[in-house]
């Protein structure tokens, strides 16, 4: 109890304070930056904190990752670029709200929902901590398999036009995430000669070409010589008002939970947790047809899925050392150069330092809260630059971005080519939301398959030796079978 | 009859085909397991069979009244349209020849006078400044490390 | 109209001399160097390289008198960053941090690229393998796993980092040495390799010290041995494979290059300064805190050992049937 109370004495110390601050600061402003995501950030102020306190130089990596998070969040919502991948999902609701003039409570929405689950992520933490990180090493390439397939047939949900079109969405996406050298086999995949293209056409470029540039494209449209900006209603509010909060209530409940569960498993990661928590929120929700068209729930879910899927990713590191994605690698990096080796040992040996850093934790969502709440009146502000003046700052935006992430002019060029594709697809009726998210999964699901395949010797049968992966499965098949069933529910009932 | 429907469905089918075409070529299976050509088969199969049952819809509802909705908002709309992704794509190749800060400042002047039009003392201020600001923030600041042209800036 | 041609012309002028200053930056002609050195880390950030790099790069500032920028140019398994180094202007303004990543590059990359290209300066760490099980397996030596594997041709399974990565490389070097067949099961990167290990998924893996380190104190990673020619100072309990009697030493290693055409006395210069760098007492306890050996050598020792690890990559690259 003492060595709490003392962490606690430690964490709450002015310079710590500042350290927590700056942390989030930081990484509010690299994730609404577009191509800086938290990796680089964070490697980028390794080296600060290696001089410094162990534990001030972790709680500023926490917060920079935690405020990462959070920026991505607010592009999403104000122009509809999705700062990194897990903010794709928030841009469906977030961007129609702010298009209402809704964008103040959607920012507000934002920030607490991902308040309270990265709390409620974090608290579970310090209780259930060792037996759930056990857990975590029950989950092998079958099971990544399973995971994968979940979230590619949960993507289809978030579709609200033709299902024909949204599946051929993701097998646009699932191809465009084959090109690149094969990771098994080192063949080269749909690379026209370019090495660039050797590690495959990179998420954002595409993300701020789809949706990004797209969008300014579309909109270029409508300027004439009289109206000089896009229509955009006037704003109403900046915080969530009572309403907001009656319907986000579910929302928040159920995403905290379900990011905290995806998170925790090894090939679970914030994408798909906010694709899931989005999902389920459309299912369960009363006006779930309605989630699509600007619901403030449609961003509390996966705004609380991802952060609690944030805080959840922090244990198997914290047991044992796992890292179970690459920015989990970074800060496992950031602690072993501080000769932190995360692990039993570090509690049972240095137990200020890991309740230290949990607490950190703590205080670096409060920190979030703090910092961005009042930067809402800034943001919404920002909606009211005439667009003539706005859109080129947005071009530039995503370009310049796109080349900061690996210094690469191809990737600009990308960034513009998938501006143009964006537009056709926005023409012709097609949704580049289910587009990215293959992206990102394809990927993901043929190195785990692959895998799992060579682990068994080349054929099915693992998976139907390893009840978590068939448990996975069977729920992406009644998933996927509620669709038609739904539909043909609702036919009958409007016969009736 | 949706045309836009109808048309981009024998897009990706074409796409579809090619995709699948190539897959083969890799190669379906090597030792016992997946090839590499598996998941571009799997894929462009799925988006080329997609496509022609959208192509099918298409044509089954072909009769049915949909309103002739024009593809261009306006008559001139396209103009716009296709000049700003032209200085768009043009803006990499630019950064490669004349650095960050010109390429910047040109990209910027055009849209704002060609696309929105603006009087030419605000074109010049908000186009320096934005140009400035973004120089500040990721060259200096974030330490990009933007490229510079032919005279080293 | 008066006024507005001014304010144009204002602008104009504004942004002319906005582009004087900055150009200016560019001309000095004095005592190398004399302006920021760029690095180029050819991975993402964050790992290995990164981290070494963004360790090195302040010490080295302090004794160069220059900034020295670190820059990740990752892609095409270092290929982007590596091409830009070696095609960059000799002028010691380029540095590269490269090592075993290149070797094997030479010959399994789409476009080619060749130690030869650089001028290596100077080396600045080695990291040997390990060979790795699960703390739960029944092998709790060495002898052991060599025995089972040695009855059960084919039946180990090893998790590699990368297909044709170094990981990948040196088991089968191992392999080879101790006449057994692995079966090879790609992951991406050392960190997924080891938590498959941790999850008994694969039976070994032989990624760095480094990476497993964690995993070996929380109990649940068994490292049998080192593929180094020494002990580790860090864990002396760990016995090398050499000492075992077997006739294999693997490990990887990265140190600084340049554009093969940069002068010499500027080589020298950077060459004497890595060296100074190197002997920061701070440095040295961060790389122990890494599980990476801190062995400089250099520019002609460095070079020569380049070489003879060239023929090695190749020799075994070309046994693994990698070679394309």
């Amino acid at each position: 109890m003492d060595t709490i109370l003392f962490a606690l004495s430690v964490v709450f110390r002015p310079e710590n304070l500042l350290f927590a601050f700056i942390g989030c600061l930081i990484g509010t402003l690299v994730g609404v930056l577009p191509g800086i995501g938290p990796t680089a950030a964070i490697s980028l102020l390794l080296p600060t904190t290696f001089r410094g306190d162990v534990v001030s130089g972790l709680i500023m990596l926490a917060g920079i990752f935690y405020g990462t998070q959070y920026g991505g969040s607010t592009t999403s919502i104000l122009v509809n670029i999705p700062g990194e991948a897990a903010s794709v999902v928030t841009c469906i609701d977030g961007y129609k709200l702010a298009l209402k003039g809704r964008a103040g409570p959607a920012l507000g929405m934002a920030a607490f929902a991902s308040y309270i689950a990265g709390t409620f992520s974090v608290v579970l933490l310090t209780l259930v901590a060792p037996p759930l990180a056990e857990m975590a090493l029950h989950f092998g390439s079958p099971e990544f398999t399973a995971m994968a397939v979940l979230g590619l047939t949960l993507l289809i949900s978030l579709s609200s036009g033709s299902m024909v079109k949204a599946f051929m969405m993701a097998a646009v996406g699932v191809i465009l995430g084959v090109v690149g050298v094969d990771p098994t086999t080192g063949a080269p995949r749909f690379t026209f000669g370019f090495y660039e293209l050797e590690d495959g056409v990179g998420l954002a470029p595409v993300a701020m070409g789809l949706f990004g540039i797209a969008e300014v494209l579309a909109n270029v449209e409508k300027i004439t010589q009289e109206q000089r900006s896009i229509v955009i209603e006037k704003v109403k509010g900046l915080l969530p008002n009572l309403q907001d909060w009656k319907d986000s209530a579910v929302a928040i409940a159920q995403g905290s939970v379900v990011g905290f569960l995806i998170g925790l498993v090894p090939g679970g990661n914030t994408i798909i947790a906010s694709i899931s928590s989005y999902a389920l929120q459309k299912r369960i929700s009363k006006r779930g047809d309605k989630v699509g068209t600007g619901m403030i729930e449609g961003v509390a879910a996966p705004e609380a899925a991802n952060n609690s899927a944030t805080g959840a990713a922090f244990i198997p590191l914290l047991t044992f050392g796992i890292p179970t994605t690459p920015v989990m690698a970074l800060l496992l990096a950031g602690c072993m150069v501080h000769g932190v080796i995360p692990g039993p040992l570090l509690i049972k040996e240095q137990p200020s330092l890991f309740w230290g850093l949990i607490f950190s934790m703590y205080v670096g969502n409060i920190m979030l809260l703090v910092l961005n709440l009042p930067l809402i009146g800034l943001w919404v502000k920002v909606l009211r630059i005439p667009y003539g003046i706005l859109f080129p700052l947005i071009i530039l935006f995503c370009l310049v971005g796109s080349y900061t992430l690996n210094n690469s002019l191809v990737e600009v060029g990308l960034t513009a080519f998938f501006g143009l594709v964006g537009f056709f697809m926005r023409k012709f009726e097609y949704e580049p939301a289910l587009l990215i998210l293959a992206l990102v999964m394809g990927p993901i699901l043929e190195e785990s398959l692959r895998r799992s395949l060579t682990l068994s010797g080349g054929n099915l049968e693992i998976f139907f030796h390893r009840p978590i992966a068939m448990s996975i499965l069977l729920i992406s098949l009644l998933f996927l079978i509620s669709f038609p069933v739904t539909r043909m529910i609702r036919k009958r009932k409007a016969e009736a | 009859m949706n045309v836009r429907n109808a048309g981009s469905a024998l897009f990706f089918v074409c796409v579809g085909v090619a995709v699948l075409w190539k897959g083969l070529h890799l190669g379906l299976r090597s030792d016992q397991n997946m090839g590499p050509g598996f998941f571009p088969i799997l894929a462009g199969g799925a988006l080329t069979l997609l496509s022609l049952l959208l192509f099918a819809q298409t044509i089954r509802h072909r009769k049915s009244a949909e309103p002739r909705v024009s593809f261009w908002v306006s008559r001139n709309a396209w103009e716009k349209v296709f000049l700003t992704f032209l200085v768009t794509a043009a803006y990499p190749f630019m950064l490669n020849l004349v650095g960050f800060f010109l390429s910047t400042l040109i990209l910027l002047i055009f849209l704002f006078r060609a696309i929105s039009r603006l009087k030419w003392w605000v074109v010049w201020t908000a186009g320096v400044i934005a140009a400035m600001s973004f120089y500040f923030v990721f060259e200096i600041w974030l330490r990009a490390n933007l490229p510079r042209g032919f005279w080293g800036f | 109209m008066k006024s507005k041609l001014r304010k144009g012309m204002l602008g104009m002028f504004l942004s002319v001399l906005f582009i004087l200053i900055f150009s200016g930056a560019g001309f000095s002609a004095e005592k190398f160097p004399s302006k920021p050195i760029t690095l180029v880390v050819p991975w993402a950030p964050g790992g290995r390289t990164d981290v070494v790099a963004r360790l090195v790069a302040p010490v080295y500032e302090k004794v160069l008198g220059q900034p020295v920028v670190v820059v990740n140019k990752a892609g095409a398994s270092g290929y982007i960053g590596m091409k830009s180094v070696s095609t960059a202007r000799p002028d010691g303004y380029n540095m590269l941090i490269a090592g075993g990543g290149l070797m094997v590059l030479q010959y399994t990359g789409e476009s080619k690229i060749r130690w030869e290209e650089f001028k290596w300066i100077g080396q600045i760490y080695e990291a040997a393998a390990t060979v790795s099980v699960n703390a739960d397996s029944p092998w709790k030596t060495i002898e052991d796993l060599i025995d089972y594997g040695r009855k059960n041709p084919g039946k180990l399974k090893h998790g590699n980092s990368g297909h044709g990565g170094t990981t990948h490389l040196f088991s089968e070097g191992f392999a080879k040495a101790v006449g057994i067949k692995l079966i090879q099961v790609v992951y991406k990167g050392d960190g997924p390799a080891a938590v498959a290990l941790a999850s008994n998924e694969v039976d070994l893996s032989c990624p760095p010290l480094g990476a497993v380190r964690p995993l070996m104190e929380s109990k649940k990673i068994r490292v049998l041995a080192l593929q180094s020619d020494k002990r580790s100072t860090q864990f002396p309990g760990i016995p090398t494979l050499k000492e075992k009697g077997i006739d294999w030493s693997a490990g990887t290693f990265e140190g600084f290059a340049i554009p093969k055409d940069t002068p010499d006395d500027i080589a020298a210069i950077l060459e004497s300064g890595l060296e100074k760098a190197l002997k920061d007492p701070g440095l040295a306890e961060s790389f122990r805190k890494l599980d990476i050996t801190l062995e400089h050598k250099n520019l002609k020792d460095f070079t020569a050992h380049v070489a003879q690890q060239d023929k090695k990559y190749h020799d075994l690259l070309q046994e693994a049937g990698l070679i394309k």
